[in-house]
């Protein structure tokens, strides 16, 4: 019963105040607006923020993409193994006028040795041409360091003629009138060891050179000169020559240039004595960005 | 003729969705005014009744583009009124959490005897009722929550709901009997 009277109660009560309709207060409207109108100033810097976000991973995107380019490029060095046979021995004349020359070991030059028309030089100081005879008596040592000077001079030469040339293999019995070398590439260190450098009488050919220790090249120097090249470093001349500079560092700094317009930036690269590359960043650039 | 505010009133949200100031205006004088009936019921007075009405408004405009074409925009409408009045009265409930919602009844109802009939209609009355005692009431009655639902909107337990709710028609209707007891009396015969 009480629960019926209730529910009519409730009724009533709706039925009386579905239709009320107050009159508004102008002012309400202009309230409204403002808010409103604050509301947007407020949206537009969530808006940029959203862009920045988005030119940030763009950004990392591409610093990804540079980096693992760099690794694989630094990753893919080749190492030369140098095999001595492959490259024709040498023999040092010395011409009638004191000029001297290399030629490659044939039966004629090896003939012309043995028979002494032509002249080996083995010392740079003394102007006389030493016979073949005397020439034996001098210090391997002596040959080794003059000839591999030589040898640095013409090593264009050399190459040239390694292609073109054929092969000496039977220098037994040339070893002891010549001065043998194995002609070295253009990355040969100039100081041959002498046990090998040299032959001795009744000794066989070396089947292997002496694998030289090679410096892997890095890709990030090749980058570095083609950008210097292209006139891409902002660095002063001057300071060029103390500071190397790191072209990928440079790129990616250029990269978050373009994104972030700041003078103070969020992210900066930059690279060690050893080049390695250096990613800082400016934490309290995004503490400012929250406040 | 309904028709035709509903499928106006379609234009502009349409309107309003693309930022469009004029048809936020237009939509606004159109609701404003029952808006404001709602709001006034839960509310103590006019001043805060208003200041719900523009929050609730603002709500309206950020968030139009949820609102989807298919559900009535009346009562989505109100529903962000309600929400917003009962946002209000929460912070309210927390200023003044010291005195309970009973004792502020002891405090605040007048004696519906003794009282003199300072209010023309039902909704002076009920701005009349203690914060609590008018949220349920107007949740229960004008809204058709459950008591669960307004025990969970309201953070109150469920009896304490339906006490309220009890209590606020036994106010009520006492004021209506003593002033204008003659419609209420007729209609239950």
């Amino acid at each position: 019963m009480n629960q019926d009277k209730d529910k009519l109660f409730d009724q009533v009560v709706r039925e009386n105040l579905d239709g009320f309709r107050p009159e508004v207060s102008p002012s309400i409207w202009n309230k409204i607006e403002q808010d409103l109108d604050r509301q947007k100033e407020l949206r537009s810097p969530k808006e940029e923020r959203k862009i920045s976000r988005l030119l940030w991973a763009a950004a990392a995107a591409v610093v990804m993409i540079v980096a693992g380019v760099s690794l694989y490029r630094s990753s893919t060095d080749h190492v030369l193994y140098l095999k001595s046979v492959d490259t024709p021995p040498q023999v040092l004349v010395l011409e009638n006028k004191g000029a001297t020359r290399f030629e490659p070991l044939n039966d004629k030059t090896a003939d012309e040795v043995r028979e002494g028309e032509n002249l080996i030089e083995i010392n740079s100081s003394d102007e006389k041409p030493l016979t073949g005879d005397k020439k034996l008596s001098n210090d391997l040592s002596t040959i080794s360091r003059v000839l591999a000077n030589a040898l640095a001079k013409t090593e264009r030469k050399a190459e040239e003629q390694a292609k073109s040339q054929d092969l000496e293999k039977n220098i037994e019995s040339n070893a002891s009138l010549h001065a043998e070398l194995i002609g070295p590439p253009s990355y040969m260190p100039l100081e041959i060891p002498e046990t090998q450098a040299l032959t001795s009488p009744g000794a066989k050919p070396l089947e292997l050179a002496q694998v030289m220790e090679l410096p892997t090249q890095i890709a990030g120097k090749a980058i570095e000169k083609s950008m210097e090249e292209s006139g891409f470093s902002h660095q002063d001349p001057k300071d060029s020559a103390s500071e190397s500079g790191f072209g990928v560092s440079r790129l990616l700094n250029l990269v978050v240039a373009q994104v972030d317009k700041r003078s103070e930036k969020f992210v900066s690269f930059s690279h060690d004595e050893e080049g390695s590359l250096k990613i800082d960043f400016n934490l309290a650039q995004t503490k400012n960005n929250r406040q | 003729m309904k028709l035709t505010k509903t499928k106006r009133i379609e234009a502009l949200v349409a309107g309003c969705k693309k930022g469009d100031r004029a048809a936020q205006e237009q939509l606004y004088r159109l609701t404003a005014s029952e808006m404001l009936g709602v709001c006034l019921r839960y509310t103590p007075d006019q001043a805060e009744a208003e200041d719900i009405l523009q929050t609730g408004f603002v709500r309206v405009f950020s968030n139009l583009e949820r609102f989807e074409q298919k559900g009535a925009f009346h009562a989505w409408i109100r529903r962000i009124m309600v929400n917003t009045a009962i946002e209000a009265y929460r912070r309210r409930k927390r200023i003044s959490a010291i005195s309970t919602i009973d004792e502020q009844l002891e405090d605040r109802l007048p004696a519906p005897e003794q009282a003199p009939m300072e209010y023309t209609d039902l909704v002076h009355l009920i701005q009349q009722l203690p914060d609590g005692y008018r949220m349920v009431f107007n949740m229960y009655v004008m809204e058709g929550y459950s008591h669960r639902e307004i025990s969970q909107a309201l953070e109150i337990s469920e009896n304490t709901s339906k006490s309220q709710l009890s209590r606020a028609r036994d106010w009520l209707k006492k004021r209506i009997k003593n002033e204008e007891g003659a419609v209420y009396e007729s209609r239950q015969g």
